[in-house]
């Protein structure tokens, strides 16, 4: 027999600012779980939406990213050449041969950061659709102009529309904005190779962007690039390239995920205790109970019950608190090519399933050994105390 | 002294309670400690010696991926007020696998070891390095991680320069910063001639020694306005602005931090305040018999509040000898694969620590303890059974 679930909470009810408190200091242990995956799988969630499927990139070998290749002149120039390029309405095989500059530069709220800017060929800007406009114009090539993605032009120093950006000797003027949609383009600078070459006097490029007619030849356009001995190239999808790139993500995983499990001991030790004082406080009750017939694995799931009913509002509250994060926009450096990268927390139900789950642990921890203790009471005894 | 006892007497009566308040404020105090270091730790606290205040670093202006001539050594050392300087060039590279990161950067032997005059070096070894054009100065900890030993050949794959470069090890150094291989600029600079000729003789950064404390400032002012209408104009910082400029990067990152450590804290308080609550509820009856016996309000208050900052302090001590032991025993440096070279808890943070313990311990003591004292005695009497 089952002692009801209302005896549960209606006893909660009755102490209902222990209550609150305990389940509030659970709460915030959920919230900062959540948070710190919702920051995760925002990052994560950059890389994997970047890049279209016919797409193949190719860097220098040995190279692990974009910005850390070096393209000579000559094998670039082979690879326009190459059979099974998809080709534009003009003719033209969409492929781009492109540079990539870092310059170090102020946030508007202060500190700074490196940013990328990508130095595109006219067919750059088709190979990328998910890339739109939504300010200004689009760079003209020689007159050293930039569209600046929209995160870049709000946080950063000289990068909104119509302001003058020096590099060096050279000025740039930002002439539009464009949006990337949840892609790793969000957090570059665009502009044309030619410009970009010339103002820092650079003649090698760093990557090359291609269209592959149809992935049986987007196959056999990998394997002619990377195993081409002269060339020293790597080519791999697109898509395969960014989602290699999660891994920058790992490290705040990784501390995320301590920081949580440590909360999380704490916060079952703050169950724990506020389950111990209950079960003192009711001696004589669960001794009632069993005089009534109800065994001790009943009273154990009872008491049980309650401190997982306290963690669900736990969690609840946890839930509550983190909701906000999400979408919210935010940047830090991406460990593997040491540039900017801006990405939004993102909370997906799964992650408040989970989050909701994580506080459930932390009830069942703390509360079984409550419990088992007001099971084992001999009732005799704490019948003779009333 | 009679006070205290009954304080500690008091604590101990609930063992149960009082080792999961200990418990629970430990978790969290080892928390907080272990996050302000390693913010702390990010921003280089244990790696810049107090030889780094006279030093600057110069880089172009643009960003750090864009090289300066060779030809500004001479000139940079022509400024008044600089000693010396070096040319100091990062190499991207790794060994064996990607995987295997850190830092390799092409030097000059006779400078950079006057330079880093808080490093460590055997003689006969520096010696040796500098009649080698391939050989290499390895960082102690490096040789340590993988194993290598003086005398050993290794291969630094380039991942930036489309080259690659075959060491000898001639020899260790230890200091600071244990995470780096210097090797000759002279080897590096033939290489890049021969693969990349467009960046020969041209460099990451220079390191940069200037005679007194005034020099600091005026000459890295000097330096950057003699190369402001150059192709290639500078930007030279100390090297502590340099370092801090890496954790820049981090951008929210670190505020992120912080909310987190505040999140801790706030969860503590109520923890604290709920065990308190319930522990000076229980002695309502007590409370009043110490009234009647002639002890005053504050003498009461006093002591529920000292009980609560005596556990709060016991929580807070575990916590941090806690931090301290997991950390002295943990190899962060492998751990992290060399993200994390040094994670030394400092004084002051143990200071703010327990200064944090011990508030929370009075503030979560004062509600329950100031109601307890102001209760009715005869009300409170009449429960005493």
């Amino acid at each position: 027999m089952l002692i009801p679930l209302k005896y549960n909470l209606r006893n909660l009810r009755v102490r209902r600012i222990t209550t609150l408190i305990t389940a509030v200091g659970v709460g915030l242990t959920v919230t900062v779980f959540i948070a710190v995956m919702a920051l995760v799988d925002g990052m994560r969630n950059t890389f994997v939406s970047t890049g279209e499927p016919l797409n193949l990139l190719v860097i220098r070998q040995g190279s692990q990213t974009e910005t850390a290749s070096i393209i000579m002149r000559e094998p670039a120039d082979v690879i326009p050449t190459l059979e099974g390029i998809a080709t534009d309405a003009q003719g033209q095989p969409m492929v781009s041969v492109e540079r990539m500059i870092f310059i170090n530069q102020p946030r508007r709220t202060g500190g700074t950061s490196n940013l990328v800017i990508r130095g595109l060929e006219e067919r750059g800007r088709e190979l990328r659709p998910k890339v739109k406009l939504v300010e200004g114009r689009w760079f003209r090539p020689g007159l050293r102009e930039l569209t600046v993605s929209r995160s870049i032009a709000e946080r950063f120093v000289d990068c909104g529309l119509g302001e003058h950006l020096g590099t060096g000797k050279a000025q740039w003027t930002v002439v539009g904005v464009f949006d990337a949609g949840q892609t790793a383009y969000g957090s570059e600078i665009w502009t044309d190779v030619n410009d970009l070459g010339n103002a820092f006097e650079r003649s090698t490029y760093a990557s090359v962007l291609l269209r592959a007619r149809d992935s049986d030849l987007l196959r056999a356009l990998t394997d002619r690039i990377s195993n081409d001995r002269r060339l020293q190239l790597k080519a791999m999808p697109e898509t395969q390239y960014f989602s290699e790139q999660t891994a920058a993500a790992t490290p705040i995983q990784l501390l995320g995920n301590i920081v949580a499990l440590i909360m999380a001991v704490g916060s079952a030790f703050a169950a724990m205790n506020t389950m111990y004082a209950t079960v003192a406080a009711r001696v004589r009750e669960v001794a009632v109970l069993r005089v009534l017939g109800f065994s001790r694995g009943s009273v154990l799931l009872s008491f049980l019950v309650e401190s997982l009913i306290l963690a669900a509002i736990g969690g609840m509250i946890g839930v509550l608190l983190a909701l906000p994060l999400n979408g919210l926009a935010t940047g830090t450096t991406n460990w593997l090519s040491f540039s900017e990268m801006t990405f939004q927390f993102r909370i997906t139900p799964a992650l408040l399933l989970q989050g909701l789950l994580f506080a459930v642990v932390m009830g069942v921890v703390g509360g079984l050994l409550p419990a088992v203790r007001a099971a084992r009471q001999p009732a005799a005894l704490a019948l003779r105390a009333l | 002294m009679d006070y205290l006892r009954l304080m500690l007497k008091n604590a101990a009566r609930n063992h149960r309670r009082t080792v999961l308040t200990v418990l629970s404020m430990a978790v969290s105090l080892f928390l907080l400690v272990s996050l302000r270091t390693l913010l702390s730790e990010l921003e280089g606290s244990s790696v810049l010696a107090p030889e780094s205040a006279l030093r600057l670093v110069t880089r172009h202006s643009v960003s750090l991926n864009i090289l300066l001539p060779i030809s500004y050594w001479q000139r940079i050392q022509q400024v008044p007020g600089v000693e010396m300087a070096t040319p100091f060039h990062w190499f991207g590279g790794y060994y064996q696998d990607p995987k295997n990161f850190f830092a390799q950067f092409a030097a000059e032997p006779d400078t950079v070891v006057r330079m880093a005059a808080e490093y460590t070096f055997n003689q006969a070894e520096v010696e040796a390095w500098k009649k080698d054009r391939t050989g290499a100065l390895v960082a102690r900890k490096l040789m340590e991680r993988f194993d290598w030993k003086v005398g050993d050949r290794i291969t630094i794959v380039g991942m930036i320069f489309p080259f690659n470069l075959e060491l000898v090890i001639r020899g260790t150094y230890t200091g600071p910063d244990e995470t780096a291989v210097w090797f000759q600029h002279d080897y590096y600079n033939e290489l890049v001639r021969q693969h990349l000729p467009g960046a020969a003789d041209k460099v990451g950064s220079f390191w940069i020694k200037v005679r007194t404390a005034e020099d600091v400032s005026r000459a890295a002012a000097a330096i950057d306005d003699m190369f402001r209408n150059s192709d290639a104009p500078t930007k030279t910082e100390t090297e502590k602005a340099f370092t801090l400029s890496f954790t820049s990067m981090l951008g929210n990152v670190k505020l992120f931090l912080a909310l987190i450590a505040a999140a801790v804290v706030f969860a503590i308080l109520l923890v604290t305040i709920n065990t308190m609550a319930m522990s000076v509820r229980e002695r309502t009856g007590e409370v009043a018999v110490l009234r009647t016996l002639g002890f005053r309000r504050w003498q009461v208050l006093g002591l529920l509040m000292g009980e609560s900052v005596v556990i709060a302090l016991a929580g807070g001590l575990v916590g941090i000898v806690g931090a301290k032991l997991v950390f002295g025993t943990l190899d962060m440096y492998r751990l992290t694969q060399g993200i994390i070279q040094h994670f030394n808890i400092s004084p002051l943070t143990v200071f703010l620590g327990l200064s944090l313990a011990a508030l929370v311990g009075v503030i979560s003591a004062t509600v329950p303890a100031w109601r307890a004292v102001n209760g009715s005695i005869a009300a409170a009497m009449r429960q005493v059974g």
